[in-house]
């Protein structure tokens, strides 16, 4: 997988967190999957057809969940993960993904990209494989905690 | 949403887990619009597409079902669901039942669709929101147990 | 005994192709998992037959279908997709595919497509 597919998502976190005030994103090591898999509470994963094809997931614990959807108003405490909270996190993918499509778009090879709406899966010790795409996980240590951001893009 | 859209994804799935597993699903209710999350009943199969229309098929099992499915296709047991082979093969399942629906819908309305890569759920207490799109439910039963499937298409399916 | 290669993106239907193949008495020589590794193990192995996917990385069905039968016009291949509409059987049709079969699939399903050509 090309680096300049894989700088685009990285990159749409770290300037969405900034936008709520998390300054510091440092990225992790980046490690090679046979699958994607996870062992987190919060997934939020999209799938993308066009020039660029495959899947790009978000996981995060509860914890760091609420931490960025506190971020995302204004400070407000999140006790628990209720309707209003899901959907700040529902918002907080589509701010990802629409922010990595714009910059995918000024690559040359890609004319047009479309994003599936993301499903975010929510739960205890949730497990999750994409087959059978390898796929690249990469951890950014932030502010809010750690994201697990696992990339699967056919190409 | 039309249930020229929604109907063929309930009739691949009876006949493609019949081929496959020889288990017989039955639906219980017909499509209902999907007004909250899914909770989920442990194991989740998600596929996307798009052509001339975009959306998912969401197919979740119960676990005694799910591993009925795999042991009748796999000829093997798995008691972990976290197997590697588990849960590829219910990312097939979803695959196999995805192409089927959508080899009928393009052939009947030249939709195009093509299928993404699945991905699989497994995990406690899971709740499954798709925001800002449209969906359809139907449940299911079976000798092995319960599943739904739910089927989104952006703006209701209209091109 | 017939020599066969297998190209898709998906584990389990190597797996179960393999199954269904061995117990029938076919010889699986190959095992690529896009179009292009099937492209290049086609040149190294020349398999009697080769059961093809569409939809998969790197290179789909179709494309790698296209090239092997360009480099060698007496190739068998059998398509075997999740996706099965008619535009995508013509088109398979277009480019020399001998046969198209939809899965899921069983040993009938199996033999009886590679007795038609092989």
């Amino acid at each position: 997988m090309d680096v300049q597919y894989i700088t685009p998502f990285l990159d749409s976190v770290k300037s969405i967190l900034q936008q709520f005030g998390i300054q510091n994103v440092t990225r992790g090591t980046i490690k090679k999957k046979e699958t994607m898999s996870v062992d987190k509470d919060i997934i939020s994963i999209v799938g993308l057809v066009g020039d660029v094809k495959g899947n790009v997931s978000y996981a995060f614990s509860e914890a760091t969940a609420k931490n960025i959807i506190s971020s995302m108003m204004m400070g407000m405490p999140v006790e628990q993960l209720d309707g209003m909270a899901r959907s700040a996190m529902s918002e907080f993918a589509n701010m990802i993904t629409g922010t990595a499509i714009g910059s995918l778009s000024s690559l040359e090879a890609v004319n047009e990209v479309m994003p599936s709406p993301p499903s975010i899966i929510y739960g205890k010790d949730i497990f999750m494989i994409i087959s059978p795409v390898e796929t690249l996980a990469i951890e950014l240590e932030t502010d809010a905690g750690k994201i697990e951001v696992n990339i699967g893009l056919e190409m | 949403m039309n249930p020229q859209l929604t109907s063929p994804f309930l009739e691949s799935a009876k006949n493609m887990i019949n081929q496959m597993a020889s288990v017989q699903i039955q639906e219980s209710d017909s499509f209902q619009e999907q007004q909250d999350d899914i909770a989920s009943y442990g194991v989740s199969a998600l596929v996307t597409f798009a052509g001339v229309l975009k959306g998912r098929l969401l197919l979740d099992l119960e676990p005694s079902l799910a591993k009925e499915i795999v042991q009748q296709v796999m000829g093997e047991t798995y008691d972990d669901m976290k197997d590697s082979t588990f849960m590829g093969m219910m990312g097939e399942l979803s695959n196999i039942i995805g192409g089927d629906a959508l080899t009928f819908l393009n052939n009947e309305q030249s939709y195009n669709l093509r299928l993404a890569s699945p991905a699989v759920f497994i995990g406690k207490e899971m709740i499954i929101s798709i925001p800002k799109i449209q969906s359809a439910t139907i449940h299911c039963t079976s000798r092995h147990g319960n599943m739904r499937i739910n089927v989104a298409f952006e703006k209701g399916g209209v091109a | 005994m017939k020599r066969v290669l297998i190209v898709d993106d998906s584990p389990i239907i190597h797996n179960l192709l393999r199954k269904v193949l061995e117990r029938n008495g076919y010889e699986v020589c190959g095992d690529a998992k896009n179009g292009k590794e099937g492209v290049d193990l086609y040149a190294e192995l020349k398999p009697d037959l080769v059961f093809m996917d569409i939809t998969m990385p790197v290179m789909e069905g179709i494309d790698a279908a296209r090239f092997i039968k360009e480099k060698d016009p007496s190739a068998k291949i059998i398509m075997l997709s999740a996706m099965g509409d008619d535009a995508i059987k013509e088109e398979a049709h277009s480019i020399g595919v001998d046969i198209f079969l939809k899965k899921p699939f069983d040993d009938y399903k199996i033999v009886s497509a590679i007795a038609k050509i092989v």
